[in-house]
Protein backbone atom coordinates (compact mmCIF):
# COMPACT_ATOMS: atom_id res chain seq x y z
CA UNK A 1 0.00 0.00 0.00
CA UNK A 2 1.04 3.54 -0.83
CA UNK A 3 0.48 6.02 1.45
CA UNK A 4 1.35 9.07 -0.72
CA UNK A 5 -0.34 12.69 -0.45
CA UNK A 6 -4.02 10.80 0.42
CA UNK A 7 -6.87 11.76 3.12
CA UNK A 8 -7.19 9.03 5.45
CA UNK A 9 -8.68 8.66 9.28
CA UNK A 10 -6.12 7.39 11.56
CA UNK A 11 -7.03 5.69 14.93
CA UNK A 12 -4.25 7.15 17.58
CA UNK A 13 -3.16 5.95 20.81
CA UNK A 14 -4.07 8.28 23.94
CA UNK A 15 -0.16 8.99 23.99
CA UNK A 16 -0.22 9.57 20.59
CA UNK A 17 -2.87 12.50 21.01
CA UNK A 18 -0.79 13.56 23.69
CA UNK A 19 1.73 14.40 20.92
CA UNK A 20 -0.43 15.62 18.41
CA UNK A 21 -1.82 18.59 20.77
CA UNK A 22 1.40 19.33 22.38
CA UNK A 23 1.67 20.43 18.46
CA UNK A 24 -1.21 22.54 18.68
CA UNK A 25 -3.24 20.12 16.44
CA UNK A 26 -6.78 20.50 16.57
CA UNK A 27 -8.22 17.38 18.10
CA UNK A 28 -11.86 15.82 18.10
CA UNK A 29 -13.22 13.85 21.23
CA UNK A 30 -12.55 10.18 20.31
CA UNK A 31 -8.66 9.43 18.92
CA UNK A 32 -9.97 8.81 15.21
CA UNK A 33 -9.34 11.95 13.11
CA UNK A 34 -8.96 13.02 9.32
CA UNK A 35 -5.30 13.51 8.38
CA UNK A 36 -3.86 14.21 4.97
CA UNK A 37 -1.24 12.27 4.78
CA UNK A 38 2.18 13.32 2.73
CA UNK A 39 3.72 10.03 2.81
CA UNK A 40 4.96 7.08 5.16
CA UNK A 41 8.34 5.81 5.50
CA UNK A 42 9.79 3.51 8.62
CA UNK A 43 9.67 5.91 11.37
CA UNK A 44 6.18 6.78 10.97
CA UNK A 45 3.58 8.66 9.15
CA UNK A 46 4.05 12.35 7.79
CA UNK A 47 0.75 14.20 8.32
CA UNK A 48 0.39 18.00 6.44
CA UNK A 49 -0.76 20.51 8.89
CA UNK A 50 -2.47 23.77 8.35
CA UNK A 51 -0.48 26.28 10.54
CA UNK A 52 -1.24 29.45 10.91
CA UNK A 53 1.92 30.40 8.44
CA UNK A 54 1.72 28.23 5.87
CA UNK A 55 1.37 24.18 5.38
CA UNK A 56 3.91 22.15 7.60
CA UNK A 57 4.74 18.58 7.73
CA UNK A 58 4.65 16.35 11.47
CA UNK A 59 5.95 13.03 11.41
CA UNK A 60 3.80 11.21 13.90
CA UNK A 61 5.53 7.84 14.53
CA UNK A 62 4.28 4.52 14.44
CA UNK A 63 3.96 3.57 18.09
CA UNK A 64 1.42 6.46 18.31
CA UNK A 65 -1.02 4.99 15.29
CA UNK A 66 -2.74 2.02 15.82
CA UNK A 67 -5.14 2.17 12.83
CA UNK A 68 -5.21 3.78 9.00
CA UNK A 69 -8.40 3.31 7.54
CA UNK A 70 -8.35 4.98 3.64
CA UNK A 71 -10.70 5.12 1.39
CA UNK A 72 -10.18 3.18 -2.19
CA UNK A 73 -12.89 3.56 -4.71
CA UNK A 74 -13.17 6.94 -5.06
CA UNK A 75 -12.55 7.24 -8.89
CA UNK A 76 -13.84 7.56 -11.76
CA UNK A 77 -13.48 6.67 -15.74
CA UNK A 78 -13.25 11.00 -16.72
CA UNK A 79 -12.92 10.90 -20.50
CA UNK A 80 -13.56 8.98 -23.38
CA UNK A 81 -11.63 10.44 -26.08
CA UNK A 82 -10.68 9.41 -29.84
CA UNK B 1 -8.83 6.71 -24.44
CA UNK B 2 -10.60 5.73 -21.39
CA UNK B 3 -8.80 7.17 -18.22
CA UNK B 4 -9.91 5.65 -14.85
CA UNK B 5 -8.57 7.06 -11.30
CA UNK B 6 -8.65 4.32 -8.18
CA UNK B 7 -8.03 5.76 -4.67
CA UNK B 8 -7.66 9.37 -4.07
CA UNK B 9 -4.78 11.24 -3.63
CA UNK B 10 -4.08 15.27 -2.96
CA UNK B 11 -0.94 17.31 -3.47
CA UNK B 12 0.14 20.28 -0.94
CA UNK B 13 -1.28 22.56 -3.21
CA UNK B 14 -4.75 20.80 -3.52
CA UNK B 15 -4.87 20.26 -0.26
CA UNK B 16 -3.81 23.61 1.13
CA UNK B 17 -6.88 25.28 -1.48
CA UNK B 18 -9.18 22.84 0.02
CA UNK B 19 -8.47 23.93 3.64
CA UNK B 20 -8.35 27.50 2.89
CA UNK B 21 -11.83 27.16 0.36
CA UNK B 22 -14.95 28.69 2.13
CA UNK B 23 -17.49 26.53 4.30
CA UNK B 24 -20.25 26.79 1.08
CA UNK B 25 -17.97 25.32 -1.02
CA UNK B 26 -17.16 22.09 0.50
CA UNK B 27 -18.88 19.17 -1.48
CA UNK B 28 -22.29 17.84 0.14
CA UNK B 29 -21.91 14.47 1.75
CA UNK B 30 -23.89 11.69 0.60
CA UNK B 31 -26.15 9.82 2.84
CA UNK B 32 -23.25 6.92 2.80
CA UNK B 33 -20.44 9.55 3.83
CA UNK B 34 -22.55 11.16 6.33
CA UNK B 35 -23.07 7.82 8.14
CA UNK B 36 -19.09 6.75 8.08
CA UNK B 37 -18.30 10.47 9.48
CA UNK B 38 -21.42 9.79 12.24
CA UNK B 39 -20.50 6.10 12.61
CA UNK B 40 -16.48 7.10 13.39
CA UNK B 41 -17.62 10.26 15.21
CA UNK B 42 -15.39 12.09 12.95
CA UNK B 43 -15.17 15.73 12.17
CA UNK B 44 -17.75 16.36 9.17
CA UNK B 45 -16.25 19.60 8.16
CA UNK B 46 -12.40 18.08 7.92
CA UNK B 47 -13.60 15.00 5.86
CA UNK B 48 -15.44 17.42 3.35
CA UNK B 49 -12.31 19.28 2.75
CA UNK B 50 -10.55 16.24 2.13
CA UNK B 51 -12.97 14.91 -0.02
CA UNK B 52 -12.73 18.32 -1.81
CA UNK B 53 -9.04 18.19 -1.98
CA UNK B 54 -9.09 15.20 -3.76
CA UNK B 55 -11.62 16.80 -6.36
CA UNK B 56 -9.20 19.44 -6.87
CA UNK B 57 -6.41 16.93 -7.60
CA UNK B 58 -8.47 14.64 -10.00
CA UNK B 59 -7.86 16.59 -12.79
CA UNK B 60 -3.81 16.41 -12.52
CA UNK B 61 -4.00 12.64 -12.05
CA UNK B 62 -6.04 12.72 -15.08
CA UNK B 63 -3.38 14.01 -17.24
CA UNK B 64 -0.62 12.59 -15.74
CA UNK B 65 -2.42 8.73 -16.54
CA UNK B 66 -3.04 9.91 -19.93
CA UNK B 67 0.39 11.17 -20.43
CA UNK B 68 1.53 7.79 -18.94
CA UNK B 69 -0.57 6.10 -21.55
CA UNK B 70 1.67 8.21 -24.67
CA UNK B 71 4.80 6.58 -23.26
CA UNK B 72 3.80 3.08 -23.22
CA UNK B 73 2.25 3.57 -27.10
CA UNK B 74 5.82 5.78 -27.80
CA UNK B 75 7.84 3.58 -26.24
CA UNK B 76 5.88 0.37 -28.30
CA UNK B 77 5.91 1.77 -31.04
CA UNK B 78 10.65 2.23 -31.00
CA UNK B 79 10.16 -1.76 -30.41
CA UNK B 80 8.09 -2.62 -33.04
CA UNK B 81 5.01 -2.80 -30.91
CA UNK B 82 1.66 -2.76 -32.61
CA UNK B 83 -0.34 -1.22 -30.27
CA UNK B 84 -2.64 1.30 -28.88
CA UNK B 85 -3.45 2.40 -25.33
CA UNK B 86 -7.34 1.85 -25.09
CA UNK B 87 -7.92 2.38 -21.15
CA UNK B 88 -5.26 3.37 -18.21
CA UNK B 89 -6.36 2.95 -14.86
CA UNK B 90 -4.06 4.43 -11.95
CA UNK B 91 -4.23 2.98 -9.05
CA UNK B 92 -3.14 6.02 -6.23
CA UNK B 93 -2.75 3.32 -3.74
CA UNK B 94 -0.94 0.29 -5.33
CA UNK B 95 0.92 2.96 -7.21
CA UNK B 96 0.55 1.04 -10.27
CA UNK B 97 -0.68 1.71 -13.78
CA UNK B 98 -3.08 -0.67 -15.63
CA UNK B 99 -3.42 0.10 -19.12
CA UNK B 100 -5.61 -1.92 -21.71
CA UNK B 101 -3.70 -1.82 -24.78
CA UNK B 102 -5.18 -3.07 -28.17
CA UNK B 103 -3.17 -4.25 -31.66
CA UNK B 104 -4.36 -2.97 -35.27
CA UNK B 105 -5.83 -6.53 -35.24
CA UNK B 106 -8.23 -5.74 -32.40
CA UNK B 107 -6.50 -8.15 -29.75
CA UNK B 108 -6.33 -7.04 -26.19
CA UNK B 109 -4.34 -7.30 -23.62
CA UNK B 110 -3.05 -5.70 -19.97
CA UNK B 111 0.61 -3.84 -19.24
CA UNK B 112 0.90 -3.16 -15.64
CA UNK B 113 3.95 -0.41 -14.74
CA UNK B 114 5.02 0.70 -11.90
CA UNK B 115 4.15 4.23 -11.52
CA UNK B 116 7.52 5.60 -9.71
CA UNK B 117 8.71 3.71 -13.28
CA UNK B 118 7.15 6.37 -15.76
CA UNK B 119 7.72 8.97 -13.37
CA UNK B 120 11.48 8.35 -12.94
CA UNK B 121 11.40 8.57 -16.85
CA UNK B 122 9.27 11.91 -17.16
CA UNK B 123 11.20 13.64 -14.01
CA UNK B 124 14.75 12.39 -14.98
CA UNK B 125 14.64 10.71 -18.75
CA UNK B 126 17.23 8.38 -17.45
CA UNK B 127 17.60 5.66 -20.45
CA UNK B 128 17.22 2.86 -17.82
CA UNK B 129 13.86 3.74 -16.98
CA UNK B 130 12.98 3.45 -20.49
CA UNK B 131 14.41 0.01 -21.12
CA UNK B 132 12.68 -1.12 -18.45
CA UNK B 133 9.25 -0.24 -19.48
CA UNK B 134 10.60 -1.55 -23.08
CA UNK B 135 11.25 -5.17 -20.93
CA UNK B 136 7.72 -5.02 -19.28
CA UNK B 137 6.31 -4.72 -22.80
CA UNK B 138 8.89 -7.42 -24.42
CA UNK B 139 7.87 -10.18 -21.38
CA UNK B 140 4.10 -8.89 -21.14
CA UNK B 141 2.75 -8.93 -24.64
CA UNK B 142 3.04 -12.23 -26.55
CA UNK B 143 5.87 -12.31 -29.54
CA UNK B 144 3.08 -12.03 -32.35
CA UNK B 145 2.22 -8.44 -31.24
CA UNK B 146 5.55 -7.44 -32.86
CA UNK B 147 5.58 -5.89 -36.34
CA UNK B 148 7.51 -7.65 -38.69
CA UNK B 149 9.92 -6.25 -40.70
CA UNK B 150 8.88 -6.29 -44.75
Amino acid sequence: MKLTGGPATILITDDGREVLKAVGVALPESNLLVVDIQESEDLGVWLRLQREDQVHCFLLLWQFVLGIDVAIGLGKITGLKG
Amino acid sequence: MEIYVEGGRSSSESWTRAHRAPLDSLPNLSEGQKAYVSKLGLDGEAYARSLLAQELELPYLEKKAEKAARVIEKIGAARLFDLRVRGVLLNTLQGKYRFEVVSKEDRHDEIVVSEDLIDELLETGTESSERQIARILEFGLPGSWTVRAS
